[in-house]
């Protein structure tokens, strides 16, 4: 199928697009090539600012000067130390929150009752400022890694939930009668039937699910201080250190961009 | 309902919100012949600031000076220093000189015009029904500070060196936040002990349930240094001399006020804050205030300031007093600056 | 389980959790300032609807966060529009937007405070960079998944490029943009309220941190639980107009709206 787009006239199909399995790597390197072009292009644009001070140095440092110093606390642990604890702390915040979204969304489905008297209040929730509440898991947890991954981990959950709940509620009801014909026990159907047919919802769940714990988890190391690269910005801004300030941000992206990566072939791969 | 109805029905909505939302809630109309300013306290509880500001806002010193005041609160330090650079005319006080300092480093040009506090006021307290006594008890525990270059840290450097020397392994220090967040951070066990100032938290001082650990004599090196102080941007004291001029002398007139009518002072700042703290409580803090430790010139102590920032890692190397020099501008606290 | 039985579920749910909160509040498991009993929050709730200063409060918040996601999500639109509108460029782009979307945006407070100064256009600033995010990636992806069967029939009718916008990947799209809009409604309150707990002296998010500061926790806590129902309703009326809209949709895999 091809994406004529907005401006073009229906193109025949292209080979690459038609045949299944991954696409060509020549592809996939121009994308990458086009999307590192085009970064490099605006942070070309942001350093040109701040070298003519049109941006104000004082709180945006030069791309080069970021970049440098990434790498420097990189290699010599400075940086490297805190984003080692950050990944720790998305990790678990991602399994957790990935397991008992999963969970709590199929229970939401599978007891029909339940799912229409909280999925409401679970979206309702999912629209709230939580991350305010952030003082709560400081006194549950005290000033640790685990209270981040607690306030994280809540924030995350909530999409979990709603597209687990959607995405098995979205079955068509033939595949429903196909297990009951079968006589597929509950964990049979689960696993032969359902969760194929709610594969593709779920992964972009989990998906959502990454983005809120990478914001759950700069933002609570950032608002209380603990942890890794949030609390390394948080007291490098307040020192004025601009340029520890943004190395910190590029190692943020630098683990936002894996953890995405790995999480879109996931989905890519469930797609298929 | 049909689509048509729907979408002139979101069409009539949206149109209503354009119009409210034409008028900006928060733009009030200064009095004729003012000039507004906005002035960066960071908790309008604090007596050292907090106070001078409410009481010269109720009893119109600032009206007097033709200013026009906003209050703008902040969770102190470095955002205070952020919001001054950010105001189109606003002036920072009760900010430790360690963070002032740090901006100008970083090419901030920001001008320390006058001292708010001179001498040592943290008070470090725990549990009352804790077993920590004094502060030799906190060797190797958590206790709370602000935030990184604040008073609050440097008087936490100041233990940890009295520790040092009785052989004692120093105390972690966490960057919590102002007092009502140390409150809660010693309640909850997630440090041993937290920092206040009079008169914050003396409620819970009096009825014992926190103890103070140390007092306005744990600090003699600090009797004389300025631990918090007053400054504004470069530009805008260039650009705005009157203003700054007149706002250092309502400060000045509201001390002076605060020191002669004690009951009237402490009225107008409940009032004026809001705090729900009774008079009674609040009056405490004349027993740690006098008008020597509010006054505004001299600022001194300066160097003691630029050699905690290095100890504490904020600057490089010490500064020369010739850079110093240029980050200090008493010409506008002058004569008139002393206060009481 | 019957289909009445959701709201009684609710009920249920609701005196469960209020009983809990009290019982713990009270059992002096956690400290007052930490937990103040539901019955001094709900009674402090009842005190702050009745003050004009809570609703002042209110306005301020809610003005910034409107004027902040109309601009962000005006800008997420226009841009989606751009890239949508390519295969290419779309595939080029969106990974990035979705990067970029994922870095908390309270990091770039103390840029928006050097511009916007420290009153409640910086609040709106906070709202608008939020906001654009969620929208922008939404509607992108929306315009991608324009199904190929309706541009070519409409094609085939001879719909120009216009009429296409307008009666293909508009109607199909608004769906989605309302969703964005919903998720970036979120990130907008989150943004604006954080900042205003920040560098304020209006607003919600102010009103907390002075509750706080002056240790009348039951009162912040109330003032929480109102922020959290109105973003409840908030999102209720989207949600509700979502439905509306999209009633006519085709169900598909990977249409899901939160419902």
């Amino acid at each position: 199928m091809t994406r004529a787009g907005l401006a073009g006239r229906v193109r025949p199909p292209s080979p690459a697009a038609a045949a299944p399995g991954r696409p060509p790597l020549r592809r996939t390197a121009r994308l990458a090539a086009a999307r590192v072009t085009v970064t490099v292009a605006l942070l070309a644009v942001v350093q040109a600012g701040v070298q003519t001070r049109v941006i104000n140095p004082l709180f945006v440092a030069r791309p080069t000067t970021a970049l440098a110093g990434a790498a420097r606390g990189l290699a010599n642990g400075s940086l490297g130390g805190p984003m080692l604890v950050t990944l720790y702390e998305v990790a678990a915040s991602l399994v957790i929150s990935g397991a008992a979204g999963l969970g709590l969304g199929y229970l939401l489905w599978r007891f029909n009752a339940l799912g229409r008297a909280y999925e409401p209040w679970v979206a309702g929730l999912f629209a709230a400022p939580l991350i305010l509440l952030y003082p709560i898991p400081l006194v549950i947890f005290g000033r640790t890694t685990t209270a981040v991954i607690a306030q994280a981990s809540v924030m995350a959950v909530l999409p979990v939930i709603l597209y687990t709940r959607q995405g098995l509620a979205g079955i068509e009801p033939q595949l429903l009668k196909v297990a009951a014909v079968y006589r597929l026990s509950r964990w049979q159907g689960l696993r032969h039937v359902f969760a194929p047919a709610a594969a593709p919802t779920l992964a972009t769940g989990l998906r959502l699910g990454l983005t809120y714990v990478l914001v759950g988890v700069i933002s609570m190391e950032y608002l209380a201080s603990i942890g890794g690269l949030g609390k390394t910005i948080n007291f490098a801004y307040l020192q004025f250190d601009m340029a520890q300030v943004y190395s910190a941000v590029v190692l943020v992206f630098v683990l936002a961009g894996m953890l995405l990566a790995l999480v879109g072939r996931l989905q890519w791969m469930v797609r298929r | 309902m049909p689509r048509s109805r729907l979408l002139a029905g979101l069409g009539c909505a949206a149109l209503v919100l354009s119009a409210a939302a034409c008028s900006n809630p928060t733009a009030t109309q200064p009095a004729a012949g003012t000039t507004p300013l906005n002035v960066i306290v960071p908790l309008s509880g604090n007596f050292t600031s907090g106070l001078p500001v409410y009481v010269a806002l109720k009893e119109g010193f600032f009206k007097k000076e033709h200013l026009s005041v906003t209050v703008v609160n902040t969770t102190g330090g470095a955002t205070n220093v952020a919001a001054v650079l950010a105001g189109k005319g606003a002036v920072g006080v009760d900010t430790g000189p360690v963070s002032v300092i740090a901006a100008d480093q970083h090419g901030a040009n920001l001008k320390i015009i006058g001292a708010d506090t001179t001498g040592m006021d943290i008070l470090f307290f725990t549990k009352g029904t804790g077993p920590i006594k004094s502060i030799y008890g906190l060797a190797g525990k958590k206790v709370g500070f602000s935030a990184p270059g604040s008073s609050s840290e440097v008087a936490l450097t100041q233990i940890n060196s009295d520790l040092k020397a009785k052989g004692m392994p120093p105390a972690i220090g966490e960057p919590i936040g102002g007092p009502p967040m140390q409150l809660t951070a010693v309640m909850t066990n997630q440090v041993s002990a937290g920092f206040t100032a009079a008169p914050n938290l003396f409620s819970q001082v009096q009825s014992g349930s926190l103890r103070l650990l140390t007092s306005l004599s744990s600090y003699p090196g600090y009797s004389d240094v300025a631990v918090r102080v007053i400054f504004a941007s470069g530009s805008y004291i260039s650009s705005h001399p009157t203003q700054v001029r007149e706002f250092l002398t309502a400060w000045s007139q509201a001390w002076a006020f605060v020191f002669a009518h004690h009951d009237q002072a402490m009225a107008d700042w409940q009032k004026g804050a809001k705090l729900t703290e009774p008079v009674s409580v609040l009056a405490t803090g004349y027993n740690y205030y006098t008008p020597t430790t509010q006054r505004l010139t001299p600022i001194d102590g300066l160097s003691r300031d630029v050699s905690d920032a290095v100890s504490l890692g904020v600057l490089k190397a010490p500064l020369t007093s010739g850079q110093l020099a240029g980050y200090v501008d008493t010409t506008f606290a002058g004569p008139r600056g002393s206060s009481g | 389980m019957r289909a009445g039985s959701a709201p009684a579920v609710r009920i249920i749910t609701v005196a469960v959790i209020v009983g809990g909160w009290e019982a713990v509040a009270r059992s002096g498991l956690l400290p007052g300032t930490v937990l103040p009993p539901f019955s001094s929050v709900a009674a402090g709730l009842y005190d702050l609807v009745r003050q004009s200063s809570t609703w002042f409060a209110f306005y301020v918040s809610a003005w910034a966060i409107g004027v902040g996601l109309g601009i962000g999500a005006g800008a997420g639109l226009v841009v989606a529009a751009l890239i949508g509108a390519s295969a290419r460029v779309s595939h080029v782009f969106e990974p990035l937007l979705y990067y970029v979307g994922s870095m908390p945006k309270i990091i770039i407070l103390p840029v928006l405070l050097l511009y916007l100064s420290t009153g409640i256009y910086s609040k709106v600033g906070m709202a608008a960079v939020s906001a654009f995010f969620p929208v922008a990636i939404t509607t992108a992806q929306a315009m991608r998944e324009v199904r190929e069967v309706h541009l070519r029939a409409a094609r085939c009718l001879g719909a120009g490029r216009w009429r296409l916008l307008a009666k293909v990947y508009a109607p199909a799209a608004i769906g989605p943009v309302l969703s964005g809009l919903r998720l970036g409604l979120a990130v907008a309150v989150t943004g604006v309220l954080l900042a205003e707990t920040s560098v304020a002296s209006a607003g919600l998010g102010y009103q907390a941190m002075q509750y706080y500061d002056n240790l009348r926790i039951a009162d912040m806590y109330a003032l929480l639980l109102l922020v959290l129902l109105a973003a409840v309703a908030a999102n209720s009326l989207l949600g509700w107009l979502i439905r509306h809209v999209t009633r006519y949709h085709q169900p598909t895999p990977e249409k899901v709206f939160f419902t």
